[in-house]
């Protein structure tokens, strides 16, 4: 119903204007001849707050009050025009009086309605006071007696009405809302666990919670009303009282309103009472705890800010704590590169048989010795990176690329690993270029920690499919293979920093733990989402999302990732039966 | 039979092995090379064996590859002679840093064979 409430502004309003315009010139035009100067006139009046309607409806003028005010004066011009010209403010002319009114009250508050509604009514005891009687000419008893003028103004008024009381029956629910919601707020007040008062600025009990009993023991069933520092207090509390409210609503320091002070107990003893004001709009809320034993009275707010300034050199201590972590991070990765770099170094000359021949077996070793430091180097890089993550210090360093790019790179550099295991690497990018705005490196990195775990993770002559492509504006990448899989027990554990699996532990590959959670920070860290679907035994699918695409790309929704990769490994898997029992035979 | 006057690299490292590794590279790809593990002995050893190309640690104990890369590029007789970094400064941002202290070149730590001598190659010819 809302379009209605704008009856008279946007296109809905144009078109109603344009429709009165239509009518008018409807009226006129059937007009018996001769069409004497009153009709032009008649009409004249009668056409103008159909062309500012128009005007004001179609023109980018703010819908404000007073452009609707004007609105509904405008309207009003008619009535007071044809009652001055016929004279005849109590015929049924004088109905055109009602135009504004409804006008406003349709469209604008209820002070400018009522306003309107005066001007008319003014306008109308004027033209009674002013009216010259006489007869009417016959073109305007004519144009009066027009039905269509007449039934095109009874719509107006029906429409109006409409407007009016949809409005107001939406005033009346959101009425009814807010004593629902006030009532509920009430009842959770009233039941809330801790002692609790609302007051008015005079101190006056506006609301409390039934748990104030326990502190104040005797207090009447019913406190709305009464005075907070009366409640059975003496002249001390009393004070206190009215002294913590002051200063709550001064505003002071932030341990402004606290105060305590004592109260009887039923059986005569002294209790002392921590209390806390703090100033609202209305007034004030004020808890009431009894103080626990260590504490004594008077020295609340400086307890209270010590806790403060310990929680802070705390709060201190640990960001510094985590700082030097990462900087003694950044000292460890390069203390442990230098000699990686010795290691690396002369095994990659060995292996370059840079110095001519080697027997066999030492080259093996030296291949080792090649493969394991690099190894190491790829462990360090992760821990580093893990760290500067938690420790919210990893930038990304966003960049335009074509995302099949890094999956294809990625996959080259696990080629070499997964041929020596005899697993079949395949890769589908599509034939789209799928142009991401994210962080080349950690792209990289992603895929490059999917494609390890996977090849790692599954026994010779199995298969990983690496999957690209766009679903809307995320890119999604999904690694899958025929491995060990996850159990179900430690599937709830990927993704956590240093966690590793039982599996990953016991199997003689290495890992750092890291792999996934990784993965699923680098993700995060744009924004995107790591799932993990595994069946012990058969293998595991990894697809993350990545909302990073440069365009989103609407296509009619592929199957669902995980599932294509799924059947891919089935595929892949039976080919590669194939192929074996084809070379065996 | 005509000598080649083989190119020469001044190294300057102070981890042993790593210089090791390097001279031993760099030789048996037949460049000569004067090796220093002090930044502070960098300088004239410079002056007075005029390399071709000089590789540069950048964490030295006494002094900064860097400030020996400034003192190097500020010496008329010497400024021409390219700076490679190699360093195991490989965080992020520590290329960009040390290129603006003025090496042409920079290389992480550990290094592969192929990029090393890719890299000198690239500046010895």
């Amino acid at each position: 119903m809302r379009f209605l409430e704008n009856a008279f502004f946007g296109l809905a309003g144009r078109a109603l204007h344009a429709a009165w315009i239509g009518l008018c010139l409807f009226a006129f035009m059937t007009a018996p001849a001769p069409i004497s100067s009153w009709i032009i006139a008649g009409f004249a009046v009668a056409v103008v707050p159909g062309v500012i309607g128009l005007f004001l409806a179609g023109s980018r003028l703010p819908r404000s009050d007073l452009a609707r005010l004007f609105l509904a004066l405008v309207w009003i011009l008619p009535g007071i025009c044809a009652a001055l010209a016929y004279g005849a403010a109590l015929s049924p002319a004088a109905l055109i009086f009602l135009a504004g009114p409804s006008v406003l009250a349709a469209s604008v508050n209820a002070a400018q309605g009522r306003m309107a509604a005066v001007l008319s009514a003014l306008a109308f005891v004027l033209c009674v006071l002013a009216g010259v009687p006489g007869p009417l000419t016959t073109g305007a008893q004519a144009l009066l007696a027009t039905p269509e003028i007449w039934a095109a103004f009874a719509g107006f008024l029906a429409l109006a009405g409409l407007v009016a009381r949809t409005r107001l029956e939406r005033r009346l629910s959101r009425l009814e809302r807010t004593v629902r919601e006030t009532a509920s707020a009430a009842e959770a007040f009233a039941r809330a666990p801790s002692p609790l008062m609302a007051l008015d600025k005079d101190g006056t009990i506006q609301a409390a919670s039934r748990a104030i009993r326990r502190i104040v023991p005797g207090a009447p069933n019913e406190l709305n009303g009464l005075p907070a520092d009366g409640l059975g207090f003496d002249e001390d509390a009393q004070d206190a009282v009215r002294q913590g409210l002051t200063s709550a609503s001064e505003g002071g320091p932030a341990d402004g309103g606290c105060f305590a002070f004592d109260v009887r107990d039923r059986d005569g003893s002294a209790q002392t009472v921590d209390a806390r004001a703090v100033a609202t709009p209305d007034g004030y809320v004020l808890t009431l705890e009894r103080q626990s034993s260590t504490l004594v009275k008077g020295q609340t707010p400086a307890v209270i800010s010590d806790d403060l300034a310990r929680l802070e050199a705390e709060r201190d201590a640990a960001i510094a704590a985590n700082r030097s972590k990462s900087e003694f991070l950044a000292a460890v990765s390069h203390e442990l590169r230098t000699p990686l770099n010795a290691i690396i170094g002369f095994s990659d000359m060995m292996k370059q048989r840079i110095f001519g021949p080697l027997p066999a077996r030492y080259a093996e070793y030296g291949d080792l010795i090649h493969e394991s430091g690099t190894h190491l180097l790829d462990l360090i890089g992760d821990v580093l990176d893990m760290s500067k993550i938690e420790a919210d210090r990893y930038e990304l360093d966003t960049e335009v690329f074509d995302a099949r790019d890094v999956v294809e790179i990625s996959s080259k550099m696990l080629r070499l690993r997964a041929e020596e295991k005899d697993i079949a690497l395949y890769t589908e990018v599509g034939e789209t270029p799928l142009m991401v705005e994210a962080d080349r490196k950690a792209l990289r990195q992603i895929l490059l920690n999917l494609l390890s775990n996977a090849v790692k993770f599954t026994p010779e002559g199995g298969a990983v499919v690496a999957m690209v492509q766009a679903q809307g504006d995320a890119l999604v990448l999904a690694v899958g293979d025929s491995g060990v899989g996850i159990k179900a027990e430690e599937l709830e554990g990927v993704g956590k920093a240093w966690n590793q699996t039982d599996s990953a532990r016991t199997s003689s590959e290495r890992g750092s733990g890291l792999g996934l959670s990784l993965v699923q920070a680098l993700a995060e860290l744009h924004g995107g989402t790591m799932g993990v679907q595994s069946t012990p035994d058969e293998g595991t699918t990894v697809t993350v999302s990545l909302p990073v695409m440069l365009e989103a790309v609407v296509e009619p929704m592929g199957a669902d990732a995980t599932l294509e990769v799924h059947q891919r490994i089935k595929a892949a898997q039976s080919l590669g039966e194939e192929l074996q029992t084809g070379t065996g035979a | 039979m005509l000598q080649v006057m083989s190119k020469k690299v001044l190294i300057v490292e102070d981890n042993e092995l790593n210089m090791k590794l390097f001279r031993d590279l760099l030789e048996a790809h037949g460049y000569e090379t004067v090796q220093t593990r002090e930044g502070l002995k960098a300088l004239d050893m410079a002056r007075e064996h005029k390399p071709d190309l000089i590789l540069m640690d950048i964490q030295l104990p006494e002094v900064s590859g860097l400030d020996v890369t400034k003192w190097i590029k500020n010496d008329d007789a010497l400024s021409e002679i390219p700076v490679v970094a190699v360093t195991a400064f490989a965080m992020k941002g520590d290329e960009e840093r040390i290129r603006q202290g003025g090496c042409e070149g920079y290389m992480s730590k550990p290094i592969t064979v192929t990029t090393f001598i890719e890299t000198v190659r690239k500046f010895l010819g």
